[in-house]
């Protein structure tokens, strides 16, 4: 496939639920997984003759998002009313916001292979979620639970200035981290609470911008990456048969990692977008924007700057820790207990990246706390138990998460490190391998490292590996 | 009394002014000399009726008498009100009606087999012939490509509106004009005609247009005996200027001793 000859243009809108403890125009709670129907009020399911009141912790929350993404913020902003059909839809509209976002012009930087790139934010404004269908076992229908309508979401509408799927994917990532840092939103991609919009499109370079493909309602970094790679080449080999893209809605399917029409491009629709009369005008003061901009917390650029310089530590695993504020708030956390941040930046790089990886869990699922990782490194510093048996310790936080001293009580992990016992291990091992020992004195280094190891499997990973090391050399050289 | 009651600030109707409350009845001063009331001479023209039009000035020479001071001024905005009017109405009640679409609120078509069924059955057969006109009016005028040239134009329309008044209101407390150029109407006898009964309208949408406090009183009746309404109209919370000029009208003439409501029958 002649991939080479194409440029790819991607574009991306992000909707983000707030984390707001209520709704955008009414007082619901908007606390996720909650029995359907049971976050409503007559509002949110639009009874006729109710009216919406705008939660000023909304604008909030966006205005932080607009200066954290270097926006203009707007003084002058409103709400309009976006018309549609749809059973989720409880008042055939949806208050959004038309032509006067609240943030507008922003951008973000990402790392490339070809070095820093700006990605440009083009809005940032708020609207409404709707309500969400299920399919009803019993009955065959649908039936329709109303806790997410009127949950705030802000969306995010980037320039279309990517050019890969890594690059998507690290403007995604940057973006989520963002939000994450100035805890505007919890960015829960299984609780859909960070999700994609993405418009792929390509041409040879020289030429005008392709016709464009929007894939909807995208939740995993996983599959956004592969249904990006599968769109630039099938749009490339329709262009190549010398057919025609389609401006359309298609769907991402995972099982099958390939897209499907969704829509029909006929039934372009016209949402009749128009001011909503029941609010007023969003009206921001000077002064208002000042509190907000001095209110936000520390950013990532600026937190990664403090490990290079106060931890040394590198450039790569800086970016690792602080692409989630989760695994940087976990970080700092064990440093003030333990003061080891090489340690730490090891165990997050190393073991717990692996895990989340493994399991697909996001940073903030880790079920475990900073104390708990601060003293699994005091336990290692102290010589109480090794690295290895660190590891499992590590994993045991992941599955039941305790104070560590108390699990390596309970599963007997305490290092041996009694001078006695560990002899009688050696001379155990030295008897069982003469061999090893005229390797050792026939100048073969290596056969200290079998002992060593074999003396380790003897107390299951248990005994102090420097006490070890030492003892059997003086053994050897008797 | 009512006004009273709903005066004030509703902290969930965001639209709803803070203003401190006012007890309006202590506006019945039973006097209005001195007071300056701007007649419009373009509401007393073309298309309204005679015996409204000789009521009308009879209230002007009560007013004179009580000692207010009556000036003809011009405001050429009805015809503008009166298209702002309906065009931001309709276009209004075209998105809030849109709940009434057979999922949860509204009446559910039986017929209905799939979901755009539903909706467009449901609405089809739930709604009235004029509640139908304003739905489509409000979606025509709302959609991409007639939204500059209806709604936008209708906005810009009652800032008009609303600069012509307050010019006025620079110099006059109060603005007299009639209800409506003709009395009302028997049931159903315009139902045929939407567009002569949206006419009827012409002097009263204005106040909704620009904002304004507005009071409807009678002001004598017909030879059908029908009541016959006139107008206040008052500057932006000004309420009790109109309510106490409306009250001391009210006493001058005794309407309430002298007319007592006998319907006659019969078209006017
Ligand atoms: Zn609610």
């Amino acid at each position: 496939m002649p991939r080479e000859d194409y440029e790819v243009v991607i574009g991306i809108e992000v909707h983000a639920e707030l984390s707001t403890k209520t709704k955008i125009f009414c007082s619901c709670p908007t606390t996720f997984g909650a029995a359907p129907n049971t976050q409503v009020c007559p509002i949110c399911m639009a009874m006729p003759g109710t009216l919406p009141v705008l939660n000023e912790r909304v604008v909030e929350y966006a205005v932080k998002a607009g200066l954290a993404t270097n926006c203009e913020i707007s003084r002058d902003s409103k709400n309009d009313r976006k018309n549609y059909f749809y059973p989720d839809l409880p008042k055939s509209y949806q208050i959004s916001q038309y032509d006067k976002p609240l943030c507008m012009n922003g951008y973000v930087e990402i790392e490339t292979a070809e070095g820093k790139k700006k990605i440009g934010i083009e809005r940032i404004h708020i609207e409404e979620d709707t309500g969400k269908l299920n399919h009803d076992d019993f009955g065959g229908g649908s039936l329709l639970d109303l806790n997410r309508a009127g949950v705030p979401l802000i969306e995010t509408v980037s320039r279309p200035d990517m050019r890969s799927a890594a690059e998507a994917d690290a403007y995604l990532k940057k973006l989520k981290s963002i939000f994450e840092y100035i805890e505007v939103s919890d960015c829960k991609m299984q609780e859909a609470s960070f999700r994609a919009d993405i418009n792929v499109s390509v041409h040879k370079p020289g030429t005008p911008y392709g016709t464009r493909t929007e894939m909807k309602g995208m939740d995993s970094f996983r599959s956004i990456t592969r249904a990006i790679e599968y769109e630039i080449d099938r749009q490339i080999e329709v262009i190549e048969n010398g057919g025609k893209i389609y401006q359309e809605t298609l769907r991402w399917d995972d099982v099958s990692g390939k897209t499907f029409s969704m829509r029909d491009k006929e039934d372009a629709q016209d949402y009749r977008y128009f001011p909503d009369p029941d609010l007023v005008a969003i009206n921001l003061s000077e002064e208002y924007i000042q509190n907000v901009k001095e209110s936000l917390p520390e950013l990532p650029e600026s937190r990664k700057q403090r490990y290079l310089e106060e931890y040394n530590l590198s450039e790569k695993d800086a970016n690792i820790i602080t692409s989630s504020k989760y695994l940087s708030d976990l970080f700092e956390g064990a440093i003030k207990v333990c003061n080891n941040p090489k340690a730490v930046n090891n165990w997050i790089i190393s073991d717990i990246s692996r895990i989340l990886n493994e399991t697909e869990m996001e940073p903030i699922e880790i079920p475990f706390d900073s104390k708990q990782l601060g003293k699994l490194v005091i336990l290692i510093d102290k010589g109480t138990i090794s690295s290895s048996i660190g590891k499992k310790v590590v994993t045991e936080l992941f599955e039941n998460p305790r104070d560590p001293e108390e699990i390596i009580k309970e599963k007997g992990w305490i290092q041996i490190s009694d001078e006695g016992a560990i002899k009688e291990v050696v001379i155990k091992i030295l008897e069982a391998n003469p061999q090893s020992i005229a390797d050792y004195k026939a100048g073969k280094d290596r056969a200290l490292g079998f002992l060593v190891g074999q003396a380790m499997k003897e107390t299951k990973g248990k005994a102090n590996p420097q006490m070890l090391n030492k003892m059997f050399l003086e053994e050897l050289k008797k | 009394m009512l006004l009273n009651l709903i005066a004030g600030h509703d902290e969930k109707d965001t639209t709803s002014s803070d203003r401190p409350k006012v007890d309006y009845t202590l506006s019945l001063k039973n006097d209005v000399k001195g007071l300056k009331i701007g007649v419009p001479k373009e509401f007393y023209g073309k298309g309204l009726n005679e015996e409204v039009k000789a009521k009308l000035e009879e209230a002007i020479e009560k007013y004179r008498e009580l000692g207010a001071i009556v000036e003809e001024v011009s405001l050429d905005i009805a015809e503008f009100s009166l298209a702002a009017y309906y065009i931001v109405a309709c276009a209004e009640a075209s998105s809030n009606l849109g709940r009434f679409d057979g999922i949860r609120y509204g009446h559910r078509s039986e017929s209905a087999k799939e979901l755009n069924e539903i909706f467009i059955k449901s609405r089809s057969e739930g709604f009235g012939d004029e509640v139908k006109r304003r739905i489509i009016l409000g979606t025509y005028v709302l959609s991409s490509g007639y939204y500059d040239a209806y709604y936008k134009k209708a906005q810009q329309a009652r800032t008009l509106v609303m600069n012509k008044f307050s010019k006025i209101f620079e110099d006059y407390d109060a603005i007299l004009t009639p209800t409506s150029p003709v009395v009302a109407f028997n049931i159903g006898e315009k139902s045929n005609n939407p567009l002569e009964m949206y006419l009827a309208d012409i002097y009263t949408v204005s106040v909704n247009v620009a904002g304004l406090p507005g009071i409807s009183i009678p002001c004598g009746v017909d030879k059908c005996g029908m009541p016959i309404g006139m107008q206040l109209i008052g500057n932006k919370f000004q309420e009790e200027t109109i309510l106490n000029a409306a009250y001391t009208f009210e006493q001058a003439i005794e309407f309430r001793k002298k007319y007592k409501p006998e319907f006659k029958g019969g078209a006017n």
